[in-house]
Order: C-alpha cells, then sequence, then structure tokens
C-alpha cells in the first residue's frame, strides 16, 4: 500500500476519534449548538475526505513516480537526532538552567550532527550561549529557566 | 483630502526614533532571513513575537511587517546569486536572475529587482491606502451570516488555490479548524480536547504551531535533504540597469504591480503565485518567449515587483475583514489579538494609529530596503557564505528561546517541537500547512459567526442562503469546491500547467 493511503488511514483514524470525542463533548442541536457541534462536523468532514484521498492516490498510485520518502538514510539518522536532542535540551532546560543545557545542545550538534573542528565545537557553543543569555535574558530582561545551578 | 490627512497622521506616528527604529530592525531582519535559505519570513516573525510583547502595539506590528515585505527583498539575491530561492516566494527569480549572473549581469539582476521591489511596494501601499478605508465601511454592514460566509469562502479559495491535491488543503483547513477549536468553550466553558493539560485550556498557542509548522519542521527537512549552495564568485558590479533594461523592465514592473496586488488580496494566492502570474504574463506578452530562461530582464523585474505588491494588497483583508490571506498575515492577526486589539472594519476607527501607522511605516520601509539592498549587496553576500552546519543550531536556539518567552514555560517549546514534526511528516507528504495555519486562526471567529448565525435563524441553515452577500459568497465558495472536480476543467487545468512548465 503506498504511503499515500496510509496517510489517509491515519486520517480516517483521526476524524473518528474527533467525532468519538465531539459527542462526549455534547453536540447540542442547531437552534443551540453544544462545544461538540464544530469539532464534530470537522471529523465528519476529515472522515470524508480521507476517503477521497485514499481513493484518489489509488487511481494515480500507477502513474505518479514519487520520489522516496528519505533521500539519504544516514541524513534521515541525522535529522531524527536532531529531533531528539531538541526535546531532550527543551526537557533538561528546567533542570539544568539555559546556559548550561544550551551550551550542552549546540556542542551536541557542532558535534555529532554537521561535525565541527573541536575549537569550533567548544567555543562556538560557549560563545552563543552565552551571547543569547545576554541579549535576551539580560538586555531584553526575558526570563530565562534558572535551573538548579541558578543561571 | 481626508486620505491626506489620515497619511500625514499615519508619518506622524511613524516618524518618531522609536518607531523608525523598529521600521529599521524589521526591514533589516527581514531582508537577513530572506537572504538565509532555510529561514522564512513566518518562523522569523514568530520568534520575534514574544519581544514585541513588551512595546507598543503598533510599534509592535510596524517591526513585524517589515521583517515580512523585508523578505521579499532579501529573497532575490538568493535566487539570484545562489540559485536556492531565499524564501518561497523567489522561487520563480532562480530561473533567469541566476543565469543573468552566469551571463556577468548579476549587478543589473540585483539592482532591477530592488527598484522593481521598491517601485511594486509602494504603488501598492498607495493602493492600500486609498481601498482600504471605504471597503472597511462596506464591512460594517457584515453581521455573523456574513462573516461565517467570507471565512468559509475564504479558505476555499486558499485550498482552491494550492498547489496539489485539493482534498488534501482542504483537511488542512478542516484539521486547522478542529485544532482552533481546542481549549475552552467560551459559551458554555466545557474544556475540549485538552485532555486535563494546563497549557491547552486557553487553546493551543499559534505562535508555538507556526514556529513548528515553519520553522522546526524547515531545519529537519533541511538536515535530512541536505542543503548545498555555492555562492556566484564573480565580482558584483553595475547594480543601476541601462536605458535598455529600463525600456524592457517598466511595463512587467508596472503590471506585475497590478498582478501582485490583486491576486496578493486573494486568500492563498500571496506573494508566491503573484510571482509566477507574473513570470507567466511576461512570457505571453513577450516577443521572445523562447528567450525566457536564459536571463531576460523582464522575467525578473516582473515577479520581484509581483511578490512585494502583494503584500500591500494581503494588508486589505486582514485590516479590513480580519481575514488573514497569507500565514504571515495569520500570524499578524493572532499578535494583533494578543496586543487585545479587535482587528476587523472597525479597527480604522478604534485603532487608527494602528491602521495608519502600519501604512506610513511601509513607505519608509520600502524607502529604507532599496538603499538596504543596493549598497550593501555585498554584506548580504558574505552572509550568503556562511554555511549552514553552523547556522541551523542558532535557528533552533532562537525558535527554543521565542517559543519559552511567550509564557515562560517549556511545555510551549514542546508543543512547539512535536508541530515541527507533524509538519516534517506533512511536508514529506505533500500537505501544505499553509490552510492549516490560516484555518486555526479563523477557527474561533468561525465557530462564533457560525453559532450566533444559528441561534439568529433558531437553527435554520439558509440564512446563509437568504442574505445576499452571504449568498454569494457561499455559493462561490461550493462553485469553487465542485468546479475543479469536473472532469472538463481538470484537463484543462492540467494542460495549462504543463503548457506552462514547458
Amino acid at each position: 500500500m503506498s504511503r499515500e493511503r496510509w496517510g489517509s488511514l491515519v486520517w480516517l483514524f483521526l476524524g473518528i476519534v474527533i467525532c468519538w470525542g465531539s459527542i462526549r463533548l455534547k453536540l447540542g442541536d442547531f437552534r443551540n449548538p453544544g462545544p461538540g457541534f464544530l469539532p464534530f462536523v470537522t471529523g465528519i468532514i476529515l472522515v470524508g475526505l480521507s476517503f477521497i484521498v485514499f481513493f484518489q492516490s489509488g487511481r494515480a498510485g500507477e502513474k505518479a513516480v514519487s520520489k522516496p520518502f528519505l533521500v539519504d538514510r544516514q541524513r534521515a539518522w541525522k535529522a531524527a537526532l536532531t529531533l531528539v536532542a531538541l526535546l531532550v535540551y527543551t526537557i533538561g532546560m528546567d533542570y539544568l538552567g539555559f546556559l548550561v543545557s544550551t551550551t550542552l545542545f549546540l556542542a551536541f550538534l557542532l558535534w555529532a550532527v554537521e561535525p565541527q573542528r573541536w575549537y569550533i565545537v567548544l567555543f562556538g557553543s560557549l560563545l552563543a550561549a552565552a551571547a543569547s543569555f545576554t541579549l535576551f535574558e539580560i538586555l531584553l530582561k526575558s526570563p530565562l529557566p534558572k535551573g538548579i545551578f541558578e543561571f | 483630502m481626508e486620505s491626506f490627512g489620515d497619511i500625514l497622521y499615519g508619518f506622524s506616528i511613524t516618524l518618531t526614533w522609536g518607531n523608525l527604529f523598529y521600521c529599521f530592525a524589521g526591514v533589516l531582519i527581514g531582508t537577513l532571513v530572506g537572504v538565509l535559505p532555510g529561514l522564512g519570513p513566518v518562523a522569523a516573525m514568530s520568534l520575534l513575537f514574544p519581544a514585541t510583547l513588551h512595546i507598543p502595539p503598533v510599534s509592535a506590528i510596524i517591526m513585524l511587517a517589515g521583517i515580512y515585505y523585508g523578505a521579499m527583498y532579501g529573497g532575490s539575491t538568493t535566487s539570484i546569486l545562489v540559485n536556492i530561492p531565499g524564501e518561497a516566494a523567489s522561487v520563480i527569480t532562480c530561473i533567469d536572475g541566476y543565469q543573468m549572473a552566469r551571463k556577468g549581469r548579476a549587478g543589473v539582476a540585483l539592482g532591477i529587482s530592488a527598484i522593481g521591489s521598491f517601485i511594486g511596494g509602494t504603488l501598492a501601499v498607495v493602493a492600500l491606502q486609498m481601498i482600504a478605508p471605504p471597503l472597511a465601511r462596506i464591512a460594517l454592514i457584515f453581521g455573523f451570516p456574513e462573516y461565517f460566509s467570507l471565512m468559509c469562502c475564504g479558505l476555499v479559495v486558499l485550498t482552491f488555490m494550492a498547489r496539489g491535491s485539493m482534498a488534501k488543503a482542504l483537511m488542512m483547513a478542516v484539521m486547522g479548524i478542529f485544532l482552533g477549536t481546542i481549549g475552552t468553550d467560551l459559551i458554555m466553558g466545557t474544556p475540549r480536547f485538552t485532555f486535563g493539560i494546563q497549557i491547552f485550556m486557553d487553546g493551543l498557542g499559534v505562535v508555538p504551531v507556526i514556529m513548528g509548522l515553519f520553522g522546526i519542521s524547515e531545519v529537519i527537512l533541511n538536515i535530512e535533504e541536505g542543503v548545498s549552495r555555492e555562492v556566484f564568485k564573480a565580482k558584483i558590479t553595475h547594480l543601476l540597469p541601462n536605458l535598455r533594461d529600463w525600456a524592457n523592465s517598466i511595463f512587467p514592473i508596472l503590471r506585475g504591480t497590478v498582478i501582485g496586488f490583486f491576486l496578493g488580496i486573494l486568500p492563498g494566492a500571496g506573494p508566491v503565485v503573484s510571482g509566477f502570474t507574473s513570470y507567466a504574463t511576461e512570457k505571453k506578452l513577450s516577443k521572445h518567449p523562447e528567450k525566457f530562461g536564459t536571463g531576460m530582464i523582464e522575467a525578473v523585474a516582473g515577479p520581484e515587483t509581483a511578490n512585494n505588491a502583494s503584500i500591500g494588497g494581503a494588508f486589505i483583508p486582514l485590516l479590513t475583514l480580519a481575514i488573514p490571506p497569507t500565514p504571515g498575515m495569520a500570524l499578524l492577526l493572532g499578535c494583533l489579538l494578543s496586543y487585545g486589539v479587535q482587528v476587523g472594519p472597525l479597527l480604522l476607527k478604534q485603532h487608527s494609529d494602528i491602521f495608519w501607522g502600519v501604512v506610513a511605516s511601509m513607505y519608509i520601509g520600502n524607502a529604507m530596503l532599496l538603499v538596504l539592498n543596493l549598497p550593501l549587496i555585498g554584506l548580504w553576500v558574505k552572509i550568503l557564505k556562511v554555511p549552514y552546519a553552523l547556522l541551523f543550531p542558532l535557528i533552533l536556539l532562537f525558535c527554543v528561546i521565542g517559543a519559552y518567552s511567550l509564557n515562560n514555560n517549556t511545555h510551549e517549546v514542546i508543543l512547539m517541537v512535536v508541530f515541527g514534526f507533524i509538519g516534517y511528516l506533512l511536508k514529506k507528504l505533500d500537505y501544505e500547512t499553509a490552510p492549516l495555519i490560516m484555518a486555526m486562526v479563523l477557527s474561533p471567529l468561525m465557530e462564533n459567526s457560525l453559532r450566533q448565525s444559528l441561534l439568529l435563524s433558531h437553527g435554520s441553515f439558509w440564512i446563509f442562503f437568504t442574505r445576499p452577500i452571504s449568498a454569494v459568497l457561499m455559493i462561490s465558495a461550493i462553485l469553487l469546491l465542485i468546479v475543479p472536480n469536473l472532469r472538463w476543467f481538470r484537463a484543462r487545468r492540467w494542460k495549462g500547467v504543463d503548457g506552462e512548465l514547458e
């Protein structure tokens, strides 16, 4: 089955979940629509459109020569690594504070995702973290997370 | 005369040191993000939005608008010198702009695109200044049914203009409406799809969602697909076009202004479609269409003018009807609402400082951009040479700081990262994210209009067809949904597209 069809099945599932959730919220009636009314309508339309995309992709599937989902597996791995690092950085920011977590995050990207020379990794990450801290926390007075180190 | 007095009032607001600074900062950042591939104006605007929360709304909008139209100028530099569009609106400039550079005419290509952008941008502001006030007066007669029909029509036009499958674009719009309903229901106070998560109670934040869909996803995609760019090495001289260049460019510039301005008003058309339409028009009108693609100055002047003129047009539905025709305008609408400014026909009366201040700032901003783009071209070329490997960690860092600064909590950042991943998947599967954003922003207004209309009509949907303005808008929307699916139209549409591609 093509990825288009898999995608349409995801939308179908999502549409059904939205409809189910909306019914639980109370739909009301046309005279007095309830909180679930509009979400229910969107769910129904989503279900209908997922069927259209499912059958359209079947019709065009044989003719269309689509590019591969992942261009290069190694680069895809780097993209996944970046995303995971971003998530860990976000969660860790509250505990380690902005300066420490940002330095570690930038150093990781410059070391593991797009490898650079050691001095660029070290000084680049330190400099960028310190400069952004100065700009946002000190100059723009926009509070950044402090964490256990209080900075 | 009334209009002249209003624009003088606008200049009195813009010509203060503070607002001049914000205008300059906006166009400078706009040019920078336009020059750099991988960071678009919408992501940059959402990134800087938290920093604008402490300044007056008029200054904030002047700066954010400056980023938006400034990026149109910067994008052409990358298209001409690197053959990669700095932002989506400059895609078409790659074709002939890069060929001009290869022939040793990079300076003229950059010069004419900056001058065309200036003329198009300025004339579009003149038109905006003249059309918006009367349109706002007409919009005052709109009731809830008219608003609901207008928003439906706007979203359908947007999906109609989307490239690729209309069903997929509609899906995105529907999904956007659903995402907009998440949070506490305003009428009954019931929490909807919040799963007990506190930050969902006030609804999904538009800014983290936009940053995720337009910023994070773009970076992830660039890392996965790889960004290679080779900057044109020859020295850039002779920025000013000669008389022959002027003769070849002046009519494309004027046509580009008209095309860009009117397409800018339409939801979804925006700068990208304006540029393509201008290119197609110039090719059709040219005595030498076979030379297009070999470095024709008309093919640079027209589209670059059109994409700038479209910004002026796009402000009309935003400031008079609260309908954002592009994701950038959707973000501006979201910002205005968060500053507590009621956008719509009453904006001109209740917040005339914002309307006229922004209009006046666009005159000044366009002049600043002309100065920034011609003499400072060497600086932009140097910035272009910064490798993406060093740039993407900084883009991610600024996105994180931007999302965090919204409410000073990491939940917004996590939301942004999640939408970054969703945006990446959507792009991979050829789903356009613009309809999702616009529908999400419009969703609360849409729901309120629908509920109030049904209350007025005692539950009858005929209310949308018995009032003339609403009926015209609804019927247009229905026709736009049906017509593209008719066999003969599909055949003509694809034949036309194939012809253009050839």
